[in-house]
């Protein structure tokens, strides 16, 4: 074999080496928006979905408000003060409950017909704040204790999932349940539900 | 025998040395450092040492090895990022590289990427459930069970070898669930642990399961009986008020694969025409059901085979054979044998060896038939290259001969556990690791917990099967 044969080769080998060894990364800005599925998990996309579904099942039903707000706004003459409680994971994958409860909190929020009380870890950070102004902020700036807003529904739920899979196919179902419970009474005044089934089907062989 | 183009031989054949030299690297010099630290309990500096030297990139069981390192040094994040990106290839993994498997059959299985084995799967969860419970996170422990539950459940159904489904793991799942209030699920765990553990004979159904699974199943509603499984010989003991504590004591080191290098006569009236990998697989399948102990006529030899296998090293006498647990109601408290790591490795590879063989010897063949026809191309040359290609080609066969000695060398050997009830307050336990002389080898105390009402604590020693005993 001449030898700028044998150079060709050794440089091709070595390529080949390097090439199957290294491992290329490659980042790009994509809009948040977009639908990106790679492991068939939960994902952002998922997420977005619920909080969605979640947002115009609770605000509003054909352009009008729901009537658990109405009916309050009626009744008390002022807007509900709601607060999140616990969303019980009850799958088999760690879920960010709070992408999707953020997104409904800001829904809420910027609505201006319903009020968000801080959540428990949220508090236990105010009043800390709170405490310290006792001592170091002005007379005039100082909040007092014993003032907070007692919320009159809390927003609490829970996501199951359910897995059939079968050699290299997987069907995942997942429902997610919300419900907004009168503080007072115990009674549930709103119960959203949000359901996302995923086929996941893999190949048994590639190049 | 049909010749091969020299040229393409000769290209492959340093390809192998390339590749065999480079992505398939041995991980025998720092596993046995690896090894060391953990013989001496030294975890820290395992996980140091493997962090800087093993570059696990995409390798399924360096990955492993390495959560695992970061795990028993208390980097609780790194061990849950390289535990993760394990479960993620090992999921890539179930679709197939026609290259690599086609470039594994001639060159060497240690270049098809390790997939990890349904049991490496398991123990992932397991160690990702510790890992957020030594953070004090039992929701992220609870969504590992369930994992668990799952993987075990689809193993169960589609495993094709004898690790279908884990009596220990079951159990260990159960807890979870039990600790999340899913008192269904747990009994539903508990009972096919029972069952598991009745299935086999090494050693027995831990007697605190048994209680238990009666306890879930009356608070479940579910009836008492469950088929295949023994009445409890153990009281009921779960009193009302009262908090649980589960130890899990963890002893000696998972055996490392190690290489053995086997000969296979090839005869003069085997088959010799190979156009397809079928035909070097049809011909390896004789010559495996043959035997390497094959007795044959010299004059018959065409060829010795010379193929290398994984194997595991005979089991070496235990030096942790009891494990008491100290600061428990009851002073005899021990933990029991519920996982014998050791001995389900050794079967897995049992249950794979026929086909590792059969492809190492299809593989021996391949070699082989490369060097006879790149002999056979340059014999009638007169240059150095007469006797140099066919020698390269040869030395690229034997190089690349290498068995896949990969597996998550860094478990322990055996898992010992308690599970008793305990009131509330603070408590000070300990577990204490004897050999079979009564001496301890380790005395390991456990922070100081406080048990609430109700709650589920876990708590986890590692011992080494080498440290030397204090009469």
């Amino acid at each position: 074999m001449k030898s700028r044969q044998w150079l060709g080769f050794t440089v091709l080998s070595v390529g080949i080496a390097l090439a199957g060894c290294a491992a290329p990364k490659t980042v790009s800005r994509i809009d948040p928006g977009t639908t990106v599925d790679l492991s068939g998990n939960w994902n952002d996309t998922d997420s977005r979905l619920v909080s969605e579904e979640m947002i115009h099942d609770a605000l509003t039903m054909n352009s009008q408000a729901r009537p658990w707000l109405a009916n309050f706004t009626k009744d008390q003459g002022k807007n509900p003060a709601v607060i999140v409680g616990a969303i019980r994971n009850l799958t088999d994958e760690h879920i960010a409950t709070g992408a999707f409860v953020g997104d409904i909190e800001r829904a809420f929020i910027n609505s201006g017909s319903v009020r968000v009380v801080a959540t428990q870890d949220e508090r236990t950070d105010v009043r800390t704040e709170r405490r310290d102004q006792q001592a170091n902020a002005s007379d005039a700036t100082v909040k007092a204790f014993g003032m907070e807003l007692g919320a009159d529904y809390m927003l609490i739920g829970s996501i199951n999932k359910i897995t059939d899979q079968e050699g290299l196919e997987q069907v995942a179902f997942y429902q997610i349940d919300l419900n907004l419970t009168d503080i007072q009474t115990n009674e549930k005044v709103w119960a959203g539900q949000k359901k996302i089934k995923k086929y996941i089907g893999r190949r048994p062989y590639k190049p | 025998m049909r010749a091969f183009i020299p040229r393409a031989v000769l290209w492959c054949s340093a390809l192998a040395l390339t590749l065999g030299a480079g992505c398939a690297g041995s991980q025998g010099p720092i596993l046995s450092t690896v090894r060391a630290s953990l013989d001496a309990a030294d975890y820290q500096h395992a996980y140091d040492a493997y962090a800087r030297a093993a570059k696990p990139g995409d390798a399924v069981d360096k990955l492993l090895n390495l959560g695992l390192l970061a795990f028993e040094s208390g980097d609780y994040p790194a061990a849950h990022q390289a535990f993760i990106q394990a479960g993620a290839l090992a999921d890539e993994r179930l679709t197939k590289s026609v290259t690599q498997e086609a470039l594994a059959l001639a060159i060497s299985d240690r270049l098809r990427p390790y997939p990890g084995t349904a049991f490496d799967l398991a123990m992932l969860h397991y160690y990702r459930a510790l890992a957020f419970l030594a953070v004090d996170d039992g929701q992220g422990a609870v969504v590992e069970g369930r994992a668990i539950a799952h993987h075990l459940a689809v193993t169960s159904r589609e495993s094709r070898r004898s690790y279908r489904d884990d009596a220990f793991l079951q159990w260990f799942s159960g807890a979870l669930y039990q600790s999340a209030g899913q008192i269904n699920d747990a009994c539903i765990s508990y009972r096919r642990a029972r069952q598991l553990y009745a299935a086999q004979t090494a050693f027995p159904e831990p007697a605190f399961l048994c209680p238990l699974e009666r306890a879930a199943a009356s608070a479940a509603g579910l009836p008492a009986d469950s088929a295949g499984t023994a009445p409890c010989t153990t009281p009921q003991r779960v009193p009302a008020g009262w908090g649980r504590v589960i130890v899990l004591c963890e002893a000696g080191q998972a055996p490392p694969i190690l290489e053995n290098n086997i000969v296979f006569p090839f005869l003069k009236t085997d088959q010799r025409e190979w156009r397809h990998n079928s035909d070097y697989l049809d011909c390896a399948n004789t010559l495996y059901g043959r035997g390497p102990g094959y007795e044959y006529d010299t004059t018959s030899l065409e060829y010795l085979l010379r193929v290398a296998l994984p194997y595991y090293p005979p089991p070496v006498p235990r030096a942790v054979t009891r494990v008491a647990i100290l600061g428990a109601q009851d002073d005899d408290m021990q933990a029991e044998l519920v996982q014998d790591i050791g001995a389900l490795l050794r079967q897995d590879l049992r249950d794979r060896e026929a086909g590792i063989t059969i492809r190492a010897i299809a593989r021996a063949l391949i070699k082989y038939a490369a060097k006879v026809a790149v002999e056979r191309q340059v014999e009638d040359r007169k240059d150095w290259t007469k006797d140099a290609l066919p020698w390269l080609v040869n030395l690229a066969g034997v190089m690349t001969e290498r068995a896949d000695t990969r597996s998550w060398e860094t478990l322990p050997d055996r898992i010992y556990a308690a599970d008793f009830q305990l009131p509330p307050g603070e408590h000070c336990l300990s577990a204490v690791f004897e050999d079979r002389a009564g001496r301890t080898m380790l005395h390991f105390e456990f922070p100081s917990v406080l048990l609430h009402a109700g709650e589920t604590l876990v708590l986890r020693a590692r011992c080494p099967d080498t440290v030397a005993p204090t009469p």
